[in-house]
């Protein structure tokens, strides 16, 4: 069976080099379908083809075999902190945000939208717009950000789709039986991009928990937002799935490097000093 | 006044109830729960309270408190005006302490320290006098024991403790000698370290490369600070493992401090010894205590990256609590780690789509201690009234 393990980078260059620790391998082939997002200053560049893309993997130059762009359906995928600190006035500017982004959706698109407290529950199964949204508070009080994130990172890989998770936390945690090595273990083997959006102005936030939205949103090629007010929660989840839309996804067959084990991304446009942003690297096997 | 439990007959209680309720009714008692319209008029009339509650009508607390919350009535002046009600020593007025301190937990916790504090003094002030006839030893322990699973369901380590630190001044300290309470003090030991937690307690090359890449500005005292928690709570939890051992030596305890170590083993990062002690801990028929245990060992397996069999020790979980929605994630983490991809995500979808209510999860009430208990404690307690 082929299986892609769907990439998607967003920053290139970072140089990052990362443990692998104890691995289990979920794929048997080696092909790899990576994510790119491409940006000169503020503009999308869109106009890039397969020569365009240099793809290292362990340091071993990977040949491009196609680069597609804005092509495949997303597959959304929401988490938003609902605990007992969010006032029932937030709750509502959330569930405007989720209808707004919602709406933005393509008939071919899907979208499911997960709450958490002390609880994990869907406001929304996976489904095709128009998405209906329920939701309401629920469980025990309490802060369950590690494991509903962790939750949130089990995917299973489709190259026919793209999919992107956005959290709407401040990654506080008080009711976890995972933790934060938890989470970045799944943030480094889920297929989704993760962006992170901190409710709140990101400047005057404690850094050791942006430090956290940071990482998870890094090891996955995503990135982290604010949102100082609740009323800008949807506008920045619609920018965030927007340029999740327009970014690419570049194929190559692995070649060089062994299979097993933490793989460590590099992406680049040649000739060129565009932002491009990445993950990190995956895990094969 | 205090007797050993005796049966009525359902017609002899029934007709203690109807009279207690008749006489609550006229008194003036504001109570709506049975009736009463002039909310408010008057101040709660505990003795009317205590007749229906000794004819075995022990729901009019609740039904009282839970719909017309007046304990600032009750207790005004810091609870003067119920300690002085309480005079002299009565089993029956000692349990509807207990029973306001329950209904007050949901509805006025704010109350739930005072009215225990007074029931306390009430109780430990008479103990001697309760204590001679040995079935009052007894009462006296599982009352202390409710008080202070009480205090432990509300999260509050400090009050446990205060609690704790009060019987132990008493000059009659060894008449509440109870390994229970070991294990309580080490249980509010374990909800203080978990609430200072520090954030980044990976603090790894790992972390620090993707926060520095990431463009994220930890200025030096903020990582100053952060290594000062760290260490605190390092210490804070090695300091938990000698409370544990304390109540580990006793057999009523020995499983659930084992278990609890084993737990404070695996946020220390010694999987293996956690798997040790887990293998030392019997649960019986505890089944909190053998969800936990199943838990914990999924943790710790995972922590050693041997997910499938922490995926076997989190099905074991749920074969105790199949509703459980952690044990439901823990498994899901598991196969997803250990090429078990769809069925992770099934499980997953599963859960989140699954209704539930606290009493699914044990994981839940972990920090609340003996808060499980109470309900089984409460009847015993009744059961030994007159």
């Amino acid at each position: 069976m082929t299986r892609l393990l769907s990439v998607l980078v967003l920053l290139a260059g970072a140089g990052l080099t990362l443990d692998a620790g104890p691995q289990t391998f979920r794929t048997s082939t080696h092909a790899v379908s990576l994510g790119v997002a491409v940006h000169d200053g503020d503009r999308v560049v869109a106009s890039l083809g397969v020569d365009d893309f240099e793809v290292l993997d362990n340091g071993v130059a990977q040949v491009v075999s196609s680069a597609d762009y804005n092509l495949l359906p997303i597959d959304l995928r929401l988490v938003f902190d609902t605990s007992g600190s969010i006032s029932d006035d937030d709750l509502s500017h959330y569930l405007r945000a989720m209808r707004d982004v919602a709406a933005t959706l393509e008939p071919r698109d899907r979208c499911e939208i997960i709450t958490f407290n002390s609880r994990i529950a869907d406001a929304a199964a996976r489904q095709a717009p128009p998405v209906r949204i329920t939701l309401q508070r629920g469980g025990p009080d309490g802060t369950a950000f590690f494991d509903a994130v962790s939750l949130a990172l089990v995917t299973v890989p489709d190259v026919e789709r793209r999919q992107v998770t956005i959290v709407l936390s401040d990654g506080r945690d008080n009711a976890s039986l995972f933790d934060e090595a938890t989470v970045l273990d799944l943030a480094r083997r889920t297929d989704a991009v993760v962006h992170t959006v901190l409710p709140g102005d990101l400047s005057r936030a404690q850094t050791a928990l942006t430090g956290r939205l940071h990482a998870i949103a890094m090891l996955t090629g995503g990135r982290l937002t604010d949102a100082p007010h609740p009323r800008m929660v949807g506008r920045v989840l619609i920018d965030a799935l927007e340029e999740f839309r327009r970014s690419y996804v570049l194929r190559y067959t692995l070649r060089g490097v062994a299979v097993e084990g933490w793989h460590e991304l590099t992406v680049r446009v040649r000739g060129a000093r565009y932002r491009v942003r990445a993950r990190t690297g995956y895990l094969g096997g | 006044m205090f007797r050993s439990p005796t049966r009525t007959s359902n017609g002899q209680r029934g007709l203690r109830v109807l009279i207690a309720c008749g006489l609550v009714l006229t008194s003036g008692f504001i109570a709506e729960g049975i009736g009463v319209q002039d909310r408010g008029r008057h101040a709660v009339n505990l003795d009317a309270v205590l007749l229906a509650y000794r004819a075995g009508d022990f729901g009019v607390v609740a039904r009282t408190f839970t719909r017309s919350p007046d304990f600032h009535r009750a207790l005004a002046g810091d609870g003067l005006r119920l300690e002085q009600w309480l005079g002299t020593w009565e089993p029956g007025k000692a349990l509807l302490v207990l029973d306001l301190a329950d209904v007050s937990t949901t509805v006025a916790p704010q109350y739930t320290r005072t009215l225990l504090g007074v029931g306390r003094r009430y109780v430990t002030n008479h103990a001697m006098v309760a204590r001679q006839v040995p079935l009052h030893a007894t009462f006296v322990r599982d009352w202390h024991r409710t008080a202070i699973a009480l205090l432990q369901g509300g999260a509050a380590s400090a009050a446990v403790d205060d609690y704790l630190d009060e019987l132990r001044r008493h000059p009659a300290a060894e008449a509440f000698t109870d390994v229970r309470l070991t294990l309580a003090r080490a249980i509010a030991h374990e909800q203080r370290c978990w609430h200072s937690r520090p954030s980044l307690l990976q603090d790894g090359r790992d972390v620090r490369d993707l926060i520095a890449a990431s463009g994220a500005r930890i200025r030096d005292e903020a990582r100053r600070d952060r290594r000062r928690r760290l260490d605190a709570h390092q210490t804070c939890l090695v300091q938990l493992l000698a409370s544990f051992e304390a109540a580990a030596g006793t057999p009523n305890t020995s499983a659930e401090a084992q278990v609890r170590s084993a737990w404070t083993l695996v946020q220390l990062g010694r999987a293996e010894d956690a798997l040790h002690w887990l293998d030392r801990a019997d649960s019986g028929a505890d089944r909190e205590l053998a969800y936990w245990a199943s838990l914990f060992r999924g943790r710790a397996l995972d922590a050693l990256a041997r997910h499938r069999e922490s995926a076997e020790a989190y099905r074991a979980a749920l074969s105790t609590h199949p509703r459980a929605q952690t044990a439901g994630v823990g498994l899901s983490l598991a196969l997803f780690r250990s090429d078990g991809v769809d069925e992770a995500d099934r499980l997953a979808r599963t859960l989140r789509a699954s209704s539930g209510t606290p009493g699914d999860d044990p994981w839940w009430t972990y920090l609340q201690g003996d808060r499980r208990f109470v309900a089984g404690w409460m009847a015993r307690l009744r059961e030994a009234l007159p």
